[in-house]
This record gives C-alpha cells, structure tokens and sequence, in this order.
C-alpha cells in the first residue's frame, strides 16, 4: 500500500501575518519530496497543520485521504520528525523510545530495532541531555520509525548533521522511499536534499512557487544566465522587453537571468547597444533558481517575511 | 485509555523528580506528624489531647498537609514538562485526540495522588504508634472516626493532584504553574484565611476545604461540614482540570 498526500486552500495567520496562504500542493506516493522554502516561508506550519498540531483558518490537508486525528493508530501511518529539540534531558534515549512504544500498544523491542536504524544503538542508555544536535535528530527519526510507518513527515532533518551525517540521512531516505514509503522533507537549503527528492514543492511567504519532479525544476527554468556590464540599467530595461525573461540582480554589478539562454541575452544586449563583460550560462544552478523563485519580491517585503518566521 | 495512562506511568517514573518529592513528602510528613504529638501537651496549644478521638483524627489529618501540595506540585510539573521540554508535540503525534492525553494524566496523577497519601498515612501511623504507646495511649485506625479521616487524606491529595494537573494544562508554563501553586498555598491562602472578617468566604478555599474534609479543624474558625469540604474541593478540581482540558485541545503548537 502507497499512500499520498493531499494539502487543500490551507491558510493560517498569526496576527497580522499570513504564514500560510491558500496553499494547494500533493505529495505522490512511494517518492521523496522535498518541501522548500527560505526560513519563515510557512513549512514548519504547514506541516504542523497537517498533522494536526495546529489548526488552520481554512482549508486542510489528508494524508490517504484522511485528516490525520481521524488516522486509527496514526504511528502506524505516519512518522514524524517536527522537533529535534522534543526530548526530556533527564530521560535515556531508549526510555524516551519506550514511552511511545507503550503509549501506542507497540511490543518495547521496537525501541530497541529504531535505536539500531539511527545508528544510535550504543548511546540508547545515556541521558538526551549529554546528545549533540546530530544524535537529537537521528533520535527524532527513530521516534518517527516506531510505527514502521508508510508515511514519513520530516522539518528539517539535515538541520545539525555533520557532512557524513546528511550522506547518511539521504541514504536511509532513499532506502525507506524504495520500501514505497511516502517521504516529505522540508528544508531551506535546496542543495541539501538536491540529490535525495524526486519532487520539489517549494513555497515562499505561504504561498506555492513551483511544485513538479526535480527533473522539470531544473528544465523548465532553463539554465541562469550571469551576464556582467557597466550597463546594468540599460541591459535590464533590454531585457524587460523579452518575453519570460526574469532578472536578479546583486551588488557587485551582475545579472542573473532566468528564462532565456546566453544567446538571446547576447542578442539583446547586442540590439541594445550594450557592452558585456562576461556572459556565462550556468546549467543546472538550482540554488540560484530556488533564490529566484522565492525572492521575486522588493526590499520592502523582507519585513514581513522576517516576522513571519517567528510563526513558522 | 489504559495504554495512555501505562504511558504517563512510564514518563513519570523514566525521570527521578517523584521519589524526591515522595521523600519530601514523607519527610514534611514526619516533621507535621512530630511536632503534633510533641507539643500536644502545650497548654497553650488549639489541638485536642491525643488521647481524645478528635486529637487523633488531627493527628492523622496531617497526612493530607504534607502530601497535597507537592502532590500537586508534582502533577503541574507533570503537564507542564511536556511543554518545556516540547515533547507533547510527539504525545499529540501519538494520540492526536488530546482530550484522551489530558484524561489519561488525570487519571495517573490522581492515582499517584492516592498511592502518595497512603505512603503519609504509613508515615504518621509508624511514627504515632511507637510514641503514643509510650504515653499510655492506645491509638487505632478503624475507631474514634479514623477511617472518614483516612479516606478524607487520600481525597483530598487525589482532589490536589487533580488540581495540578488542570493548571499545568492551563497555563502550560512550568515555572508559573509551580510558583503560583507555591505562592497561593503557601502565602496567599494562610494570609487570607487569617483575616477573621473573611472566615465566612474563606472557609471556601481550596486549603480550608481540604482542612474541613480532613478534619483538620486546628484554630478556633468555623469550617465546612467534611462532606460540604469534600464536595467543594472536588469542584474546584474539576472546574480547574475542565478548564485545563479545554485549553489544552484549543491551542495551536508552534
């Protein structure tokens, strides 16, 4: 059985600020996707609010088709790994393991089976408080595997692993979406789970910015073209005439342009009467692509998205 | 419900906190117990002799005086570490009706609150029997109305633990939940209840209802009868623990 998941018009404000915006997106069985969006876009909510940690404005979201309070035995259905601060000090990783075990019917052993598949096998008995970052989120994970669940819902698993950590996440994702299961994993750091997600929802401000395979991501944008001049003004004003053209531009003088190759931006620049000082199309620069699609927005907004974090 | 309550069981006894509050308990315990029988021959003292029934229903209506309060203190911190330390985001996980998760702490920490004022009821009866022998006194614990007492100490602590768990869920910050319990039984309430124009309306108080329930009618004020004691305790207890109920299935967690 592959089960999917289903976020429909989900809105939620706190106080003035929109975290979550109309926000319509699917997650396709037996498939990782990746959950993108820069710091304060609305996924912690959004995944706060399918799971029912919170309650949404309007809107929902289910998960095979059922709100997940209605899920009979919903370990058994979905993991989760929302907090990789969620643990007692006081308490052994393997009594934290334990707790839930018994608060859902599962035999004590499973404690032990997720400690191993963590690789946390060794420090089970020791104190959470004595565990680094890392530990805490491999320990999430085995809290979010208790279940053996078909669904798994993970914020920012990689946050604190160490380089050989990640390799080893994205391994034992992979593995698990190869078993059918369903993985969502949010993160901001696209580059990160690059390599691991075979679909990408990415949000900005609460709202949808793109949703597809990785593949389409990286082919529909078309490559970045990063052109530099001493005419960036009169280049952009070229530019704007060109249909699907879209411009980033930072400090130092340099154009990002997305949407038309290297070709059409020397040919414009050439009708424009404008001299380029290096024009270079860089394929595949999905990080740039990830900061185009969810900074198309002026300076003044950056407040909002800033106090929007505080409810993410 | 039985797993859930299995459950608040296992988080309770996995951290240290409710055997240093159970030797705590026994140890105000054994000190209130003490100092009863010691100075109960005072002149100036308010208590009856011990050799009377009343002077032995106060004597072991001390029980309820050390075990409530920080049986309360207990299941507040009960509650409220699961917000400190975010895991009742992996218990809401788990049991997403949280209404069932608030239940099951109740039932657990009124059954602490009942197994914490049987082991003070032990604690007074090995100290009382060996001291009051001594005096030619032959106590009991099945005559002289012992047994109301009895069941009045182990209510009351039931009510208390009740009690701490609804403000736990209410107000969900530990350090405000354990002050406020703290402040409230120990400083506002003794104040209060001294100010003679208000015995009418003080009488009505967690504290003084549990006094009555007990039986511990100490100082010279009017109390409740023990049953009008019991049945207002139990309302706040409940009133509290509904209010913590919904709360704690309203609010969004971040």
């Amino acid at each position: 059985m592959t089960v999917g998941i289903d976020v429909g018009g989900l809105s939620k404000s706190f106080g003035p600020v929109r975290a979550v915006d109309d926000l319509t997106f699917g997650v396709e069985a037996g498939a990782v996707t990746g959950f993108l969006g820069p710091n304060g876009a609305g996924k912690t909510t959004t995944l706060r609010m399918l799971l029912g940690l919170i309650r949404p404005d309007r809107g929902g979201a289910t998960i095979a088709s059922a709100a997940y309070r209605d899920i009979p035995a919903p370990a058994t259905m979905v993991g989760a790994a929302l907090d990789a601060s969620g643990f007692h000090p006081a308490r052994t990783g393997r009594a934290h393991l334990r707790v839930y075990c018994t608060v859902n019917g599962f035999p004590p052993q499973r404690a032990d089976d997720v400690l191993e598949l963590v690789g946390l096998a060794a420090a089970g008995r020791r104190r959470i408080g004595g565990y680094s970052l890392g530990m805490r989120q491999r320990l999430a994970l085995a809290v979010a595997m208790l279940g053996d669940p078909q669904v798994l819902v993970l914020d920012e698993p990689a946050n604190g692993l160490d380089p050989e950590g990640i390799v080893w996440m994205r391994r034992l994702l992979r593995e698990l979406a190869g078993q059918g299961r369903t993985v969502l994993v949010s993160s901001h750091v696209l580059t990160e789970i690059q390599q691991l997600v075979d679909h990408v929802v990415i949000i900005d401000k609460g709202r949808l910015r793109f949703q597809g395979p990785m593949a389409e991501l990286a082919g529909s944008q078309g490559a970045v073209v990063e052109v530099r001049t001493r005419q960036p003004d009169d280049l952009r004003a070229a530019l704007a005439t060109r249909a699907g053209a879209v411009v980033d531009q930072d400090g130092d003088g340099r154009l990002l342009v997305s949407g038309l190759d290297a070709a059409a931006v020397g040919r414009a620049a050439f009708t424009a009467g404008v001299e380029l000082q290096w024009l270079c199309e860089r394929d595949g620069d999905l990080e740039r692509l990830f900061f185009i699609l969810t900074s198309g927005t002026t300076g003044q907004d950056q407040a909002s998205s800033n106090a929007s974090e505080v409810g993410a | 419900m039985i797993r859930l309550v299995r459950g608040e069981f296992a988080k309770l006894l996995s951290t240290r906190l409710w055997l240093w509050l159970l030797l705590a308990t026994m140890a105000l315990t054994a000190l209130f117990a003490s100092l009863n029988i010691a100075f109960n021959d005072d002149p100036d003292t308010l208590a009856p002799p011990l050799a009377t029934a009343a002077g032995q229903r106060l004597l072991f209506g001390t029980a309820a005086g050390g075990a409530q309060t920080l049986v309360a203190v207990l299941a507040a911190i009960g509650f409220t570490s699961e917000y400190r330390h975010r895991t009742v985001t992996t218990t809401f996980l788990a049991t997403p009706h949280r209404a069932h998760v608030v239940l099951a702490k109740l039932i657990t920490y009124a059954l602490v609150g009942a197994a914490y004022g049987v082991v003070c009821i032990a604690v007074v009866t090995a100290i009382a029997w060996p001291w009051l022998s001594a005096r030619g006194i032959d106590p009991t614990l099945i005559g002289n109305g012992i047994p109301a007492t009895l069941a009045g100490v182990i209510a009351a602590v039931t009510a208390f633990a009740v009690l701490g768990v609804g403000l736990g869920a209410l107000l969900r910050d530990q350090v405000a939940a354990v002050v406020g319990l703290l402040v409230y039984l120990f400083v506002a309430e003794p104040i209060v209840t001294r100010i003679p124009a208000l015995h009418d309306w003080t009488a009505y108080l967690p504290g003084p209802s549990a006094s009555a329930l007990t039986q511990i009618t100490l100082t010279d004020q009017d109390f409740l009868q023990p049953w009008q004691g019991g049945v207002v305790l139990a309302l706040y207890a409940l009133t509290v623990a509904a209010t913590g109920l919904w709360r704690t299935v309203r609010i969004d967690l971040m």
